[in-house]
Parts: C-alpha cells; structure tokens; sequence
C-alpha cells in the first residue's frame, strides 16, 4: 500500500526527506519559533473558515453577524476568541523567531532571501491585524480603523490612493468593509500561505543554519524526532495559552458602530501602540516622521540587513554592532508600546463612552437571543422589533449602558432612577433637549463633564416616544408609556 | 542530504532509541490533543441551532380581502397572501408567502375524509397534529410535497398543475391517477393542508415546511 502509494506520487519518500534534515549542533529549544507560528497561523485559518461561514461585510450585517457568532453559535464566543488571541500568538512567536535568526546571525550568506521573506511575512501579518480589525464593525474597529487609513493617505503621493483604494469611496462604509473583507480571508491569506511555502522551500534548500558560532556544525541532532518533539512542545504551551485566554478572556464587541459618536476613544491593536506613541511624541507639522519615515526606515533597515551587516561572522561576540543595535530597537519598541498603553490607558479611564463591551469580556450577562435587524417591510418590522430597545442601543446605550446602569462617575444609571420613572413630561424634555452640569441620582453623584446631548434633530417624535417608553418599561422600572403626541407637544 | 542525513546514519544507543521512541508518541501525542481542542468547536460550531428553527413558528393573518373572496369562492381555489415575520440567521425579515385556500362544501368535506383519512385520523406522532377542515376551509402549503416547487391551479384541468415534474392532485389535495389508474406525475403524496383557525374575527394560518418527497408528512421548518 505504502509502495503504490510512493511510486504514483513520491510523498512517501518526499515526507521521509523532511523528517530525515540534519538539525546542526542538535535539537534546540532556540528553533521552535518558527514552528509555533505555523501552527498558531493554522489555527487562525480554520478558525477564519468558520467564522466566514456566519460574518457578513455590510454596515448592515457586520456587527449583527459578529454578535450572532457570540450568542448563536455552538462555541462561537470561544472560536471568535481563538481567532482574536491567535492574531496576538502570530505576532508575538514571529517576533520572537525574528529576534532569534536576527541574535543567531541566521539571515547571513546564503540565507539572505529567505530572511527577506520573513521580513515580508512579518509585515504582511502585521497588515492581517489591520484588516481584521475593522471587521467586527463595533466603535473601534471603526474609529481606529478610520484613524489608520487616514494615516496610510498622509503617505506623500501614493496615499490618496492607497486610501480610495481601501475605503472604496470617501468614507468608511459598506464598500470599505468589502475590501477589508477581501484583503483579509483572499488576497492576504493566500500572500501569506504562498510566502510561507517559499519560505520553507528555501529553508530547506539551505538546511538550518544551527547555533552562532563561526565553525561548522560537527555535531548534527535529529529533526525526527527530536526537534519535532521541541516544536510540539512549545506549539502546544503557545495553543494552551490561546485556548485558556479565550476561555478566561473572550474577546470583547463593543457597541455597533455609530459614526456619530464624538467621545469614543479609539485604541489601536497593543502590536500597533509603539507607532501610536510615535504619533502622539512628534508634534504635528512633523506628523510624516512618526507615520512614514520612521516606519518607513524600520522597514527598510530590517529588509536590507542582510547587505546593511556585512559583518561575515555569526559568532556573538565578534559582532559588536548589530547584537547592541537589535537589544537597543527592541527595547526602545518596548519602552514606546509601554509608554502608549499608559496613555490609552489613562485617556480611556478619563472618557470611558462606549467602552463597556456587549459580549466578551467585561460585557454584562448576554439576554436571551435576540435577532437584531430588521429589514424591509417597515410595518412588519415595526411589529417584529422593539423599536425602542433598539432606539436605546443604537444612541444610548454606549453612555448609559446596555442594561440602564450608566459608567460611575460620568454617566448616570436609568435603572432604578426616579428622573426617569416619574414625571414623563420631564424625561421627554432631557431626551429631546439635552441635559448640563453635575447631578445626584440615589445619593451617587455624577459629573455631567460631558452633557447629555438633545436628541431632537436626531431622533423622530415616534423614536423619542419609543426609547422614552422603553427606559420607563425595561430593568425593573415600570412607569407609563409616552405617545409620539406627548414628544411633539414636548418639543414645541 | 535528506536520506543520508548525518544524524540518521547513527543508530544510538538502545536508551537512545527508546527516548526517541517515547518522543515521536509524545509528539504525536501532543498534535492529537491539538486538533481534538480545535475540532470540538469547529464542528460543534457547523451544527445548526434548533432554537433558531423553532423562533419562527407561529400563527399569521392572512390577507382579509383574499380571504373575503375565498369566502365567496364556492367552485375554485384562492391564493392567499400573508406576511410573516422571519428569523433568518440574524436577520429578522418581514417575507410573503402564500397558502392556497379551500371552501369545501359538507360534500366535499365528506369526501376529503375519505379520500384522505391520514389526515383526520392521523397516527399517533404524526406532524398532522393540528385539525384539518376546520370551518370548512382547507388551507394547502403552496409548495408541491414533491421537491417544492410551486403547483398553480390550472382551470383547463380543473385541477392544481405542478410545472416542475407535472403532478396534479384534485381540489382537495388528492394526487390524481390518469386512465389506467397510474398517479400523474412522481408526487409522492397529497398536497400538505396547513393548521388553520380564526380568532377574533381574523382568520390566520401556520406556516410550517414539510420534508420534500417522502410519503408521510414531516415537519422540517417553520419558514
């Protein structure tokens, strides 16, 4: 069976080739990195397939398709999650193998192409975590989102093409969300698996490169199986990690996005932070340094090492430039991304609008399924959706919470709030005009540093009507409806 | 390299041996646990959820002035529109369907009794739980139990005329035999009569989509 097998195809042999490579200076723990990420990128292909099978890119779909995964799929929330962790698993273990050939002097004559196709597949990864990120449609995927194209148009010349090209128009929208779609399960995935094989193909044309010393290898270990059993090993503990942190932390969905939403504070990826603290230590009329040239530069040097070092020796200690350069760069992309997350961090806690996610982590209990869009028909939907609820999720519940509990110390609880289930005329009044300045509700006072906005211009008579009615009605409250008649009369 | 490998043309030591033995199982060990975590979800996540099948069941109105005119009907069928509101997947959607609807006569009704006592003496466990006949309408899913195309009502036959595979079936739902007693068309069975009843004045109708092409009747869906 085995012999038919190999005489029609040779991948008998073919696999015997692959498990028989010669590993210099033996089996090492230093090797598994590149491994890892092979099966941490497979993971993030069989994930993606599944999550394709649900998500729809439309502004109509996409966010509504992505909490459909978390509430209706059998193991969604966790897949979902798998897919999320494993972006964070692919960028941390390509680092680390990065920084491994790199100290190992591994990308010296003759493996100066397969280092430039890893450096390749390190930034076109990096462009993974860009287009993935906007696909869940939620406030920031389209805030940061809106932030990086804005920063890939700033490029002189090719940005505003680079930028119609990504958004499909003048603003992020439907189309742009194709695209995003495309690059990221088609273009980019097929990129990447076709670099990867490249990658390998010229690896072992050029057999490992094994430690860092000047002299041949003497000794030679097993890849089968004793590297394999390494590689197993970490690929394992990097799988086990992702899989714990989507059971503990699953990832989070915020509110849809609302394109209106003028105090949400958008984060970009932790990977992306060091560029965002770039961003924010130059100031703007030398706004190109942090978003082009430095990037720009950091690309090139690590693209073109292999002929920047001419240096020919591998051995630490006889390269006394490089290995200072590289622990210098890496403590510096450190030392920013850490300075970057205590801004974020601390600007977020100052504006905390929107943050509080609606599945995942942090995200309140989920309610019962509840489908949430309705199309066509206006007097059946009407009839099907609770127009209020939704008038609520869409305008207020980034402030005020999905469950009517408010954010501590900014925005005020709706829930158990006596404003809001006694006099109607008076809620009315707040949702239509707006409200100002610091107020008290059940003895928890709340700054009003930012005002509660006037719905008037916004919101119709009946949708003023419905969401009045439903925060009257829902979370335990139950106090009268409001008629569309009473918010016109109101509002005059 | 590749088959005369170095490292390969050494045997080891038995101990060595044996270690690389434990360690090729531990390998394989640790793939399986791998693809065991991963395959859980990824086909647990394939399976479809019954609790979504289930959110669209439930009882519509069906359009007045088409029922008016059914009630007036004495000698043809009515098509009869109604709106139902749609879970699909996570989109709620407002779609038309439509029912054929029958006023049988007490003859008529006697008749179908007869002709189709499956439906009024149903088996224990059978879909047909609900009353057939009630106030002596009859209300057909307009889909042919064949492979689901739509039939139409062909008044040249004076019978309901399945475009796709040419079955007919009477007025009350009777699939037809030609001359020499051979059913006309491959239709498996009659044609599937839908729960029926009027509440305050507002006659309503149960959609529910029944398996295609078998003989008895199964409940599939309820959109």
């Amino acid at each position: 069976m085995i012999d038919w097998v190999e005489s029609r195809t040779g991948l008998v042999s073919a696999l015997k080739d692959f498990l028989t490579e010669d590993v210099p200076g033996g089996a090492s723990y230093w090797y598994v990195f590149g491994s890892a990420t092979l099966i941490v990128l497979t993971v993030q292909i069989v994930t993606g397939i599944i999550l394709c099978f649900y998500y729809s890119p439309s502004s109509w779909t996409a966010w509504e398709s992505t909490q459909f995964i978390y509430r209706d799929v059998w193991g969604g929330s966790f897949l979902i999650s798998l897919h999320y962790w494993g972006a964070s698993a692919m960028i941390i273990l390509m680092s680390m193998h990065l920084l491994q050939v790199l100290v190992f002097g591994s990308y010296k004559k003759p493996r100066e192409l397969q280092w430039v196709v890893g450096v390749l597949l390190f930034f076109i990864v990096l462009s993974m975590g860009l287009t993935g990120y906007l696909l869940p449609w939620d406030l920031n995927a389209y805030f940061a989102t809106q932030v990086a194209i804005n920063i890939a148009a700033s490029v002189p010349i090719i940005g505003p093409f680079i930028y119609h090209f990504l958004s499909d128009g003048s603003t992020l929208g439907t189309l742009t969300l194709g695209r995003f779609f495309g690059l990221h399960v088609w273009a980019t995935p097929a990129a990447i698996i076709g670099l990867v094989g490249l990658h390998l193909f010229i690896f072992r044309h050029n057999s490992s490169a094994g430690p860092p010393v000047d002299e041949p290898a003497v000794k030679f270990g097993r890849f089968y199986p004793n590297q394999i059993f390494m590689d197993t090993v970490a690929s394992v503990l990097a799988f086990a990690i992702i899989v714990v942190l989507a059971f503990v932390m699953p990832a989070p969905l915020l509110a849809k996005a609302d394109p209106n939403n003028a105090q949400f504070i958008p984060a970009p990826a932790w990977y992306f932070y060091a560029l965002y603290g770039l961003l924010r230590m130059f100031p703007q009329n030398l706004s190109l340094v942090p978003t082009v040239i430095l990037p720009g530069l950091f690309t090139m040097v690590l693209l073109l090492l292999p002929w920047l070092d001419r240096n020919p020796h591998r051995a630490l200690a006889r390269r006394p430039f490089t290995i200072p350069f590289a622990i210098l760069s890496v403590a510096l992309l450190i030392g920013i991304t850490v300075y970057s997350a205590k801004i974020i961090g601390d600007e977020i806690a100052k504006s905390p609008v929107g943050q509080t996610p609606v599945e995942g982590y942090g995200a309140p209990p989920s309610q019962a399924t509840v489908p949430t869009i309705a199309l066509t028909y206006p007097q059946a939907a009407a009839a099907a959706a609770p127009v209020g609820a939704n008038v609520f999720a869409q305008n207020c519940a980034s402030c005020h919470g999905a469950e009517g509990k408010g954010t501590p110390g900014s925005f005020p609880p709706l829930a158990g709030n006596p404003f809001v289930t006694g006099d109607p005329n008076k809620v009315t009044a707040a949702v239509l005009h707006g409200m100002k300045g610091p107020i008290v509700v059940n003895g928890v006072s709340f700054s009003g540093a930012i005002p509660m906005p006037a719905w008037s211009s916004k919101l119709s008579p009946a949708e003023v009507a419905a969401v009045v009615t439903y925060i009257r009605s829902a979370w335990g409250n139950h106090a009268s409806a409001v008629t569309p008649e009473q918010v016109k009369a109101i509002s005059k | 390299m590749s088959d005369e490998a170095k490292a390969y043309q050494d045997p080891g030591t038995p101990e060595e041996v044996s270690r690389r033995a434990f360690l090729a199982r531990a390998t394989i060990f640790g793939g399986t646990a791998v693809a065991l975590t991963l395959a859980i979800p990824l086909v647990g996540s394939l399976v479809p959820k019954a609790q979504l099948v289930d959110a669209n069941k439930g009882f519509s109105p069906l359009n007045k002035d088409e029922f008016a005119q059914l009630e007036q009907s004495i000698d043809k069928p009515v098509k009869i529109f109604f709106n139902k509101a749609v879970v699909n997947g996570y989109l709620r959607e407002a779609t038309d369907y439509y029912v054929w609807g029958i006023k049988l006569t007490d003859a008529e009704l006697a008749d179908m009794r007869k002709e189709r006592a499956d439906l009024f003496n149903p088996k224990p466990g059978s879909a047909i739980d609900y009353p057939v006949g009630n106030l002596n309408f009859v209300m057909f899913s307009s889909l042919c139990p064949h492979l689901n195309c739509k039939y139409d009502w062909d008044s040249g036959l004076g019978a309901f005329l399945c475009p796709c595979h040419g079955s007919q079936f009477n007025k009350i739902g009777v699939h037809m035999k030609d001359a020499r007693g051979k059913y006309i068309g491959p239709a498996p069975r009659g044609l599937d009569p839908l729960p029926f009843n009027q509440e305050g004045g507002t006659a309503q109708v149960e959609w529910i989509k029944f398996a295609a092409n078998t003989p008895d009747i199964v409940r599939m869906s309820y959109w």
